[in-house]
């Protein structure tokens, strides 16, 4: 892995704006004051409930939503600098979570991954070469090129998705809950395609998913977030063995175990739900469900500390809560 | 889609339905060879003569053959149905798209015409659209257009609405196709059934506002067969020559029913959520 | 514990479509006995489901019951009338569903719903209010007094869970059938749910079945497995066994499929080739094509449903012969 910075964004923040329901407008804080990186070649784990806006920030980096407050680099590139549109997008690729609606109905396998290369100045013949190579990276058989999407399985749906995401070769591959709607033998085959892409061509990864197991599988970091902001991050290792954050553990416990041996592990289950994120309050957005609170924690946001090895927490008591 | 044919073949309603609508197609197309007389051709001596062999369904006022007439009138009623629906599509598929994928501001205001223009009565407004650019067939057409367009406008959004939010439309503007290709590659190619269940439904209701106009005295002129104008003309006679009424009033009926019925079945046919 | 409270022998269901005959269901035997929580897992189009709304008969046309026994309390409900049959569900048998929102009535309240049920048996209105709101404290929920009076909508995804729960245990069923009950939910819901269908299982011993394709709600709360392939039930042991020991093939590569590793330690088992079409007749096991064990007897005669060691059936040939290659 090398230390080479591939995506880079600061302080990120999305806010929609709503109308409250006595007049007068509030924010939804979708993605608040996020800061992360993605290594050349790395895997980086995206984890949270739904609504703690992982998606959102993989917008904001696909391009496809305009953040309210700073941006996003990708090979020192801003992603939300109009002229640099067409590079940036020869750099990302996506797939997303369900494989039936990534892929358009009324187009033949083949239209489909050939798109991507004639917007892009590819001709009619070099495409074909690129598709005819990587349909044959991803296992997708020749005969299924003709076919309509709804003719496929959705284990091949997404393995059509994914070698769209890949035809223009990208630099960073942004992959939202690829496997979420998938059966575990084909999530197997997909997970263990995707290493074998990432080895191949040396892309980066951001792994969206709320599947712990699956993110353990393939990340190098992972970054955990809750209510729009990052309560913890570091190496999957170190945040897998040695969590800090309370939700972090909270997430973990609650993940049923994948052997019947575990039923008896330590739990600290969450209860209530997460408070709406408009107006949010002004301490720890985990406060209302964290058991550790401490008054500090209603009234202070707590800063990221830095637990060492590139380990991080935003929690005020972090590294002295024993779980 | 072959299963969904054969299930619907089975449905008598749907046969009625076909068999009604070709029947006046076919009759439309071979209007001369069909009718005994020409549609104008007069005969003052057989004035409001009662059915015969030479008149099958007797004559009017003029001694005009009302079989010829009701024949000929159906070239009028598909021809107004038709035009008008044609532009009603590109009207309320143009608006629906633009409104359902731009959203925002051009969604409010396409929005709010499309209300407006519901909310007046579409024969007033009709009326009134005719009177101003006088009466004819083809004013008729672009009436009935300008009062109709409203529903292809609301469902067309909505479906717009819903389809711009897949994934592989978003995947598509990730490798950056343009807007102008989003809606014409990935999005209109996948409206088309919904668009044509729209037209085909909207026909018989066209084709019943464009007699309703000629009743009125608003569609096609003397001595052209209007359906609702030889209909309305019978009346004064309904006593002594009921047929000059009652033939093109079947004819309506026979247009309509069959224009639904075999509107439902194509919908049937195209409507991938419902399930024979 | 050994009373078994459902015993379902040889279920069949088909559906008949014009592409021919899907046996959905194809002979699936198993029983939950008093106070176990028993799982039926398997992938997607497995006939897990299936085998569910079967036991319920709530098969819709054109899918029909073509065989088997489904014994309740002594009886064989499938040979029970359109009434009496009513009279079984929700009273004697609790179902509840993947998506909690679609099973409550929008337009009632909370109370109302879970009450329902209690004056159908004649239960006195205080006395049904009172036996309501102390499921709901039964179920975890908070504020009992005002989500008596909540509708549905005004509730979070996870309490409505709960509530549907609750509404299944307030009639105190023998057996309650939970159909993927935690999918639509939560990582961190989900947990409270297992962990209250844990707690709950305890104190009103009432068996449960679960259908899942989450093998980890299995690891979770099951006491026993059936795992299921195409149709067929291949595999039922306890649930320690199907984790450490399981026998069949298709088991046997489904737990080196869980993602249970990192990407450093190796990569995860996977199987080849995808589930064959179920309206084409065929001879052998339904799993021959993809199973790397396969023999020449796998493809012309099915295997038949055999206890391989007490309490752990299976239904494959490897097993005949007493060893089964690694």
């Amino acid at each position: 892995m090398s230390d080479e910075i591939l995506v880079k964004t600061e302080h990120l923040k999305k806010y929609f704006p709503v109308r409250k329901s006595g007049g007068g407008k509030a924010f939804v804080k979708a993605v608040d004051d996020v800061t992360l990186e993605i290594g050349r070649g790395e895997t980086v784990g995206l984890v949270g409930e739904s609504g703690s806006g992982k998606t959102t920030i993989a917008k904001m980096i696909l391009g496809l939503l305009p953040p309210t407050e700073n941006t996003i680099y990708i090979d020192g590139k801003n992603v939300w600098d109009r002229k640099n549109t067409k590079e940036i997008r020869k750099k990302v690729g996506a797939v997303f979570q369900d494989p039936a609606s990534s892929l358009n109905p009324r187009s033949t396998v083949y239209r489909s991954l050939e798109r991507p290369l004639l917007i892009n100045g590819c001709s009619k013949g070099e495409a074909e070469t690129l598709i005819r190579e990587t349909a044959a990276k991803v296992n997708l058989g020749k005969e299924l090129l003709e076919r309509f999407p709804y003719e496929l399985s959705g284990g091949q749906q997404q393995r059509v998705s994914i070698a769209r995401a890949i035809m223009l070769r990208p630099r960073l591959l942004v992959l939202d809950e690829p496997t979420s709607a998938l059966d575990v033998s084909v999530q197997a085959q997909t997970l263990n395609e995707l290493l074998n892409l990432q080895q191949e061509y040396g892309m980066s990864y951001l792994f969206i998913t709320h599947n712990l197991s699956v993110v353990r599988y393939m990340s190098d970091r992972i970054c955990v977030m809750y209510g729009g902001k990052v309560m913890e991050s570091g190496k999957m290792a170190d945040v897998y063995e040695n969590c800090v954050h309370p939700y972090t553990f909270g997430l973990m416990s609650s993940v049923p175990p994948l052997h019947p041996r575990q039923r008896d592990r330590k739990k600290y289950l969450l209860t209530g739900d997460m408070p709406s994120l408009i107006d949010a309050p002004e301490g720890c957005r985990f406060c209302t469900r964290c058991k550790f609170r401490q008054p500090v924690c209603e009234s202070q946001e707590p800063a990221m500390k830095d637990m060492g090895d590139g380990h991080f927490a935003a929690c005020h008591f972090a590294g002295e809560i024993e779980f | 889609m072959k299963e969904k044919l054969k299930a619907i073949a089975k449905n008598r309603m749907f046969l009625v339905g076909f068999l009604l609508f070709f029947t006046v197609v076919v009759v439309a197309i071979f209007a001369p060879y069909i009718a005994p007389h020409t549609y104008d051709e007069q005969n003052l001596a057989m004035k409001l003569a009662a059915p015969s062999a030479e008149y099958p369904f007797g004559t009017d006022q003029y001694g005009r053959c009302i079989f010829s007439r009701v024949i000929f009138g159906s070239r009028i009623a598909l021809n107004v149905g038709l035009t008008a629906v044609i532009i009603e599509t590109l009207i309320g598929v143009t608006l629906g798209i633009l409104a359902g994928y731009y959203g925002k501001a051009v969604d409010k205001v396409i929005l709010f015409v499309t209300d407006a223009t519901w909310s007046i009565p579409p024969i007033v407004l009709a009326m009134a659209i005719v009177l101003m650019l006088g009466p004819s067939s083809q004013n008729v057409a672009i009436s009935i257009a300008v009062v109709s367009w409203a529903q292809f406008t609301k469902i067309v959004r909505a479906k717009v609405q819903s389809l711009k939010n897949l994934s592989y439309i978003e995947a598509a503007r990730i490798y950056g196709e343009s807007d102008t290709n989003i809606i014409l590659r990935y999005i209109l190619p996948n409206l088309t059934s919904t668009i044509v269940i729209l037209a085909t439904l909207a026909l018989p209701s066209a084709i019943l506002s464009t007699t309703s106009m000629g009743f009125l005295g608003l569609g096609a002129q003397q001595p052209q067969p209007d359906w609702g104008m030889i209909l309305s003309e019978g009346i004064k006679y309904i006593g002594k020559a009921p047929w000059i009424s009652i033939v093109p009033g079947l004819a309506i009926v026979w247009t309509v029913l069959g224009f639904n019925l075999a509107g439902e079945g194509v919908k049937e046919l195209l409507d991938p959520r419902l399930k024979v | 514990m050994e009373e078994k409270v459902l015993d379902v022998k040889n279920l069949s269901i088909d559906f008949h479509t014009s592409r021919g005959c899907v046996k959905a269901v194809d002979r699936v035997s198993f029983d939950v006995k008093r106070g176990e929580v028993f799982a039926l897992v398997g992938e997607s189009g497995c006939g897990k489901s299936t085998t569910a709304m079967g036991i319920m008969q709530l098969i819709r046309s054109p899918g029909i019951i073509s065989g088997g026994e489904v014994v309740f309390g002594g009886r064989d409900l499938l040979k029970l009338s359109r009434e009496e049959m009513t009279g079984v569900r929700g009273r004697d048998i609790g179902m509840i569903f993947q998506n909690p929102l679609d099973s409550l009535n929008p337009v009632y309240t909370i109370g109302a719903q879970m009450t329902e049920g209690l004056l159908v048996e004649k239960m006195d209105k205080k006395q049904a209010w009172q036996v309501a709101r102390d499921m709901l404290r039964d179920v975890k929920i908070s504020d009992v007094e005002q989500r008596m009076k909540s509708f549905p909508h005004e509730i979070s995804g996870g309490m409505r869970q709960r509530v549907m729960i609750g509404m299944m245990l307030c009639r105190n069923p023998k057996l309650l059938i939970a159909d993927e009950p935690t999918t639509a939910l939560d990582v961190t819901i989900q947990a409270g749910i297992i962990e209250l269908m844990n707690e709950l299982r305890r104190k009103f011993n009432s068996a449960v079945l679960i259908i899942t394709h989450d093998f980890g709600i299995v690891a979770d709360i099951a006491d026993r497995v059936g795992v299921m392939y195409a149709g067929n039930l291949i595999e039922t042991a306890d649930v320690m066994t199907i984790f450490d020991r399981p026998r069949h093939p298709y088991t046997r590569l489904l737990m080196k499929a869980l993602p249970t590793i990192t990407k450093d330690e190796g990569r995860l088992e996977t199987i080849k080739g995808t589930v064959p079409n179920l309206a084409e007749e065929r001879p052998g096991c339904n799993f021959a094509d993809r199973c790397p064990y396969a023999m020449q007897k796998c493809r012309e005669q099915k295997p038949e449903w055999k206890e391989c060691e007490p309490g752990h059936f299976c239904a494959c040939f490897l097993e005949e012969g007493g060893t089964a290659r690694e």
